[in-house]
């Protein structure tokens, strides 16, 4: 045997590859691993197990790198569970990825969300979501007439989801259901502001192209709405309005805070005027608690204001779309109104010594009405300021309007008598055209009407600095005064 | 041969080991290729192919213990597929047809193997290694060249111990045969041609 495997194997040894032979074929197999290299992850890898010592048929066929699958399996499980739901998150009507995102992710968190205060406000927030994509597709002019059916339909089921769970909740809490309705309300009252200005953007730009309109929409919202009024403060618990508007104040503030950097002198000093006015009622409220008189009405305001301001606030389409002023108009202090008052009483006493000036010079008619409206005038300029001095803001600001008004039909009354047309051009203040209108005045008239007609001047120039509805009036004043001259 | 690529490759890159392996085993299996199919170009052909598949192997993250039994697989796994294109009307053929019995007692012997082979001249063998069938071929070139055990055979062709055993037995049986016909044929010839002297 020995010799026979010897012998065999010495002959075989004759057979073998030639120096070069063996550097060509090595040079073949290492230009085959350079075109095809390892992956990093399996060169950084420790040695394992070949399949090879694996002796028995069925372990070594059936071998399946558990690390391997487990890694497809997580990455497949990110992909589901957390790429495409995230991914899903922008997408809008006609995505693919669109029913993820409203069947996947909004129910998802509509079922994490426990409390029915929660899922109120979480239905507040799927509608604001769903107009927001209307809005967007709108802008781009996509918004197919199918699609913004679809919207309003689903602005309509969110209201109802809400209003389902405001019924359910006021079954158990009462006061809570109240508050959750104030701030459902205030939600949707902001984005119809803005819904409205979109429309009314619409109409002013001529070029209006299919797929731009928000009409429909806008009339579900407003539909929704009309359901949703907010409920009034009454006969809720006035502990818990105040601990909802602590909460609620506070977030406002903090909102505040981070937009401090980015937001305009303008806009900080906006917003800031509104949380001051916020606090004041918040004053108000706690004032009139005080003196046991109903004070949750102006908690509901004030809660209704720090809901929109909020939103003003967080929601960048609120805050490019619509003007603060629209959604929490500014409330004024009390030192505010009474200087307000007072410059209607100004206005009005100015006008007042003005049209006794003139009033001789009246048609007989004419001058038996200016005398009952200067008799009111002067009685409503006396009301505001005793009131006024009384500290009664309310009376003082009904007879302080009042007293604008007979001075402001005064004013028309007596321009009317001296017999002027309306005229169409301006009788502006501006330098050279009235001056030119002087001197035409001027050499036409005698002199006796020449000292009224400065007088007349003088007066409605000093008034001209006042507020302007009495600045319009006594504007007016002044023109049917200094084209009176030439008539006679 | 003794396998050198198997120990020690703690700290080596995966490239360093598998050259080490074309380095050590390419001699070896040039020369089973060369002996199996008897065409130099194809043997080295299918030696490259051998180590591409195996490092295609590698690369797809499998890591490989020891490269020898797993090269020899490879190679014959090519040559086999290399016989099927050729399709040539062997005996080999003929004998798969047949099937394989478990064959006699003596034949199962490895005592028997060594006494049969000790009748055998090993030279004339080799020269005769080309015309046996491939089915005996393979396994004596495998014990006798490449050194293996039966039982690394049997693992390598998927056949049992027995069976190698058998084709092992038979093929020296006939190879004798072979050898001894052509002794004889030899010895006719040289009668022959002392006869035409004479």
């Amino acid at each position: 045997m020995k010799r026979f495997s010897e012998q065999l194997k010495k002959k075989a040894e004759t057979v073998k590859l030639s120096a070069i032979e063996r550097s060509e074929l090595r040079d073949r197999v290492v230009s085959y691993m350079e075109y095809h290299p390892l992956a990093a992850d399996v060169r950084r890898e420790a040695p394992k197990k070949d399949i090879s010592t694996l002796k028995t048929a069925p372990f070594a066929m059936v071998r399946i790198d558990m690390v391997q699958v487990s890694k497809f399996v997580g990455a497949f499980a990110t992909l589901i569970l957390i790429a495409v739901p995230l991914m899903a998150e922008r997408s809008v009507p006609g995505d693919v990825l669109y029913p993820v995102k409203v069947q996947f992710n909004e129910e998802v968190r509509s079922s994490l969300s426990f409390s029915p205060y929660a899922k109120v406000e979480w239905e507040t927030k799927r509608l604001e979501r769903r107009i927001a994509e209307a809005r967007l597709l709108a802008s781009e002019g996509k918004l197919t007439p199918e699609v913004e059916a679809e919207v309003a339909e689903a602005v309509k089921s969110h209201s109802d989801a809400a209003q389902r769970e405001i019924a359910t909740l006021r079954e158990s809490d009462n006061d809570e259901a109240t508050i959750a309705e104030i701030a459902f309300a205030s939600a949707l009252e902001v984005q119809s502001e803005v819904l409205e200005n979109d429309i009314e953007k619409d109409a002013t730009a001529t070029t209006t192209t299919g797929g731009r309109s928000v009409l429909a929409i806008a009339g579900a919202v407003d539909e929704v709405r009309k359901s949703a009024v907010a409920q009034s403060g009454e006969g809720v618990s006035y502990e818990k309005l105040m601990a909802r508007l602590e909460l609620e104040t506070t977030s406002a503030y903090e909102y505040f805070n981070s937009i401090e950097d980015i937001a305009s002198a303008e806009e900080r000093a906006d917003v800031e005027r509104r949380l001051q006015d916020i606090e004041r009622k918040l004053e108000e409220a706690r004032e009139l608690k005080a003196n046991d008189q109903p004070a949750t009405n102006v908690l509901a305001v004030a809660l209704a204001d720090t809901r929109k301001l909020i939103s003003f606030m967080t929601n960048i389409d609120v805050r490019e779309n619509v003007a603060i002023d629209e959604l929490v108009p500014v409330t004024l202090t009390f030192d505010e109104r009474a200087t307000v008052i007072e410059k209607q009483v100004e206005e009005a006493e100015k006008i007042e010594s003005m049209v006794s000036d003139i009033f001789p010079e009246l048609r007989v008619d004419v001058a038996a009405k200016a005398a009952v409206g200067l008799e009111e005038l002067r009685t409503n300029i006396a009301l505001a300021t005793t009131s006024l001095s009384e500290r009664n803001i309310i009376a003082a600001e009904a007879a302080g309007t009042e007293a604008q008004n007979y001075a402001h039909d005064l004013a028309i009354l007596v321009k009317l008598d001296l017999g002027t047309p309306d005229t169409p051009t301006e009788p502006s203040e501006e330098g050279t055209d009235s001056e030119n209108g002087d001197e035409y005045t001027d050499n036409a008239t005698s002199t006796d009407d020449r000292a009224t007609s400065t007088e007349g001047r003088a007066s409605s120039t000093e008034s001209s600095a006042g507020s302007s509805a009495s600045a319009e009036a006594s504007v007016e004043l002044e023109a049917g005064i200094s084209i009176q001259n030439p008539l006679r | 041969m003794v396998a050198k690529g198997s120990t020690g490759h703690k700290g080596e890159s995966h490239e360093e080991r598998f050259l080490q392996a074309f380095e050590d085993y390419n001699d070896a299996l040039f020369r089973h290729a060369k002996l199996r199919i008897s065409d130099r170009e194809k043997a080295i052909d299918l030696v490259h192919d051998t180590y591409t598949k195996v490092w295609s192997y590698v690369r797809s993250g499998h890591e490989i213990e020891n490269f020898r039994p797993f090269l020899y697989k490879v190679l014959n796994n090519l040559i086999i597929d290399e016989y099927r294109k050729r399709k040539e009307a062997s005996l080999d053929a003929i004998l798969d047809q047949e099937g394989i019995d478990e064959g006699l007692f003596d034949e199962l012997s490895e005592d028997n193997v060594d006494s049969l082979a000790a009748t055998i001249d090993g030279r004339k063998a080799f020269e005769q290694l080309e015309t046996l069938p491939d089915e005996y071929r393979e396994v004596l070139i495998l014990r006798f060249v490449d050194g293996l055990g039966p039982k690394e055979i049997s693992e390598l062709i998927e056949e049992t111990e027995n069976v190698v055993s058998v084709r092992i037995h038979r093929g020296l049986k006939t190879l004798r045969i072979m050898i001894e016909r052509e002794e004889r044929s030899r010895d006719e010839k040289r009668l022959l041609n002392q006869k035409k002297n004479t």
